[in-house]
């Protein structure tokens, strides 16, 4: 990282043409695997991208976030033989993994999971491998969708410190700032560019957002977060939900867990799966108690590990305003609504 | 001089408001179930109504894309629901009522259905140009046409997308169990997560769950984040429901699901 940041000094910004992406791509795929947004019909998914197969921009943002590169549905800890119980070497080979097409608030997605599993108290190797064989390349988004709300948390659409390189389409090109010497090593012989690029960047740059909501007072909302736990708001917001997983499953920070063992024939398996605080075995005890018993206490859980839990954990707001939430939601509950609800009906 | 945005309504969203300002001025009804709209473009969302003067936000277009009776059956306990329907919608409806998940005195049915084809069963009807295509015939032929090897295919595409959310699930009126199997862990019937043949069996069992009881509304397809055709998938059983055994979910109210009725007299010609 320090050296990276040091060569950073030196580095200059790139231009690609956009025509020319499909073959920077390719390139990219001779040195391992690409991870891009692909056409899935009605939406795209960061998907594996093959040889010759189009990438796709389409859309503001994959309808999936990005957490699950590095993060999947479902994997596979280690096997075990039951019987003895012995161990048997994790299959999976890491590869180098480039990912393409990184809109912002998945890259602050990706920086909500870093910090819980690899900076903060305890470090996650399965995780790690992944992230750490994987270069970020961010790309900027020009116009935010109808459920975007990424001002909310001061997002900056076109930067993205945190990936190797971040991509901002400009006119008939991609401006391309650097940001490791890892990133610097994949466009070292494209073009630089030139002040008149910059000039059209920061033009790009000085046009007003338009957000379908205001933004609201976060601060207030997330001081008194934790005196609203018994508030009867909870039972109010969380009247329409219908109680699945889609929100959580969809969001870029939502990182919850299950862990179970399958045996099949002598074989065991330790097995890691996403969790999610809207389905009823969350937090579900042996005994038979659960903390969560209804969905009002579910939908506090999900707002104040967002928004109390984690700012005192990992010292953030764990929502990205991706809006993907209130897209996928079958009643349209919207995440924006109950932070309005939350801000007006705030005790200071 | 302000542009006038508003949109002009039309007769049977005045209607509608009309009948449910009264049922709740009248104190007949606790809360009115309908549609209002949502937060993002041509997206309509299920509302809860409690004052007449509240009225006013109910709408019914074709963006109106929810079953709500699948509130019904936790709502009833609070008083008396008036509950806007679109015409499948009834037949979820007429499945509660079958199954004893509500009763026919606990809901004031308001069907919105066009002219010349009303519901089985209704409180006040109101007739409408909004049509719903929730079924598709076409795509159920095509379906039927093909062999069983491309079917598969078929299937194994669709299940590729499921992310296992239980967004269908629980968009569902007739899923109403308590205690989903996927979620009993004592024992596991099913793994979780995104396994494709978990998956399966998990579509698989809602579906036959499902046979002879979906009212065919497409609240699971509308409801699922990732477009599995689900709804092909249900009306592809309840064809056979048909074919097999002339029923028809939720069209007679006294006629039960056929998967739930013994008869002594059938000639089980069907076991060869």
């Amino acid at each position: 990282m320090t050296e990276s940041r040091i060569v950073l000094m030196t580095m200059k910004d790139r231009i690609l043409p956009k025509a020319d992406l499909p073959r920077f791509l390719d390139k990219l795929l001779e040195g391992g695997r690409v991870i891009t947004p692909v056409d899935q019909g009605d939406f795209s998914l960061y998907r594996p991208l093959a040889k010759g197969e189009q990438v796709c921009l389409d859309y503001i943002r994959p309808a999936c976030s990005a957490k699950e590169v590095f993060f999947p549905q479902n994997e596979t800890l280690f096997y075990f033989l039951e019987r003895t119980q012995k161990g048997l070497e994790h299959p999976e080979a890491n590869e180098r993994t480039v990912v393409f097409g990184v809109p912002a608030c998945d890259l602050r997605g990706i920086e909500a999971q870093d910090r819980l599993f690899e900076s903060g108290a305890f470090q996650d190797s399965y995780y790690m491998k992944r992230r750490r064989s994987a270069l970020l390349i961010g790309l900027g988004c020009l116009e935010p969708g109808a459920s975007c709300f990424c001002h909310y948390f001061d997002i900056d659409r076109l930067a993205g410190p945190s990936a190797d390189l971040f991509f901002v389409p400009v006119g008939e090109s991609f401006y391309i700032s650097v940001h490791t010497a890892e990133g610097e090593r994949l466009v070292g012989d494209l073009p630089v560019a030139t002040e008149d690029h910059r000039a059209a960047l920061e033009q790009l740059r000085a046009r007003p957002a338009k957000f379908s909501t205001e933004k609201v007072p976060l601060d207030s909302i997330v001081r008194g977060l934790k005196e609203r736990f018994e508030d009867p708001l909870w039972e109010a917001v969380a009247a329409k939900c219908l109680g699945c997983a889609a929100c959580t499953f969809v969001c870029p920070t939502c990182h919850c867990f299950d862990i179970t063992d399958e045996t099949l024939r002598g074989v065991g398996r330790r097995v890691r799966t996403w969790d999610s605080c809207a389905l009823p075995k969350f937090t579900l005890h042996a005994s038979g108690h659960n903390p969560r018993m209804a969905t009002p206490q579910r939908m506090r859980q999900r707002i104040l590990h967002k928004f109390s839990y984690y700012e005192d954990n990992q010292g953030m707001i764990s929502c990205t305003g991706c809006g993907r939430c209130i897209e996928v939601c079958p009643v349209n509950m919207d995440i924006r609504e109950i932070l309005a609800e939350l801000a007006a009906t705030a005790v200071e | 001089m302000k542009k006038a945005v508003k949109r002009e309504m039309n007769d049977w969203e005045k209607e509608l408001r009309r009948v449910a300002a009264d049922l709740l001025s009248s104190g007949k009804v606790a809360v009115v179930l309908g549609y209002g709209r949502g937060t993002l473009p041509g997206r309509a969302r299920p509302v809860f109504l409690t004052k007449a003067e509240e009225a006013e936000a109910l709408i019914y277009n074709e963006q109106c894309r929810n079953n709500l009776t699948v509130y019904l059956p936790r709502l009833v306990a609070k008083g008396k629901v008036a509950v806007v329907c679109r015409p499948d919608d009834v037949r979820s409806l007429v499945g509660l009522i079958q199954e004893k998940q509500i009763e026919r005195e606990q809901v004031h049915v308001i069907a919105l259905a066009p002219e010349g084809s009303p519901p089985p069963l209704y409180d006040t009807l109101i007739k409408t140009e909004v049509t719903l295509e929730n079924q598709n015939q076409e795509r159920l032929e095509a379906l039927a046409k093909k062999t069983p090897e491309e079917r598969w295919q078929w299937f194994e595409g669709e299940m590729a997308k499921c992310i296992r959310c239980y967004a269908c699930r629980n968009a569902c009126p007739m899923c109403y169990c308590s205690e989903c199997f996927v979620e009993r862990s004592v024992p596991r019937w099913v793994g979780e997560g995104a396994d494709r043949s978990d998956t399966m069996i998990f579509h698989i069992v809602r579906a036959m769950h499902a046979a002879g009881r979906c009212g065919e509304c497409g609240a699971c397809a509308e409801a699922c984040p990732m477009g599995v055709d689900l709804a092909l998938i249900n009306q592809k059983i309840n064809s056979d429901l048909l074919r097999l055994f002339a029923h028809k979910a939720g069209v007679d109210p006294q006629a039960p699901p056929a998967l739930a009725t013994f008869d002594p007299k059938d000639d089980n010609d069907f076991i060869k």
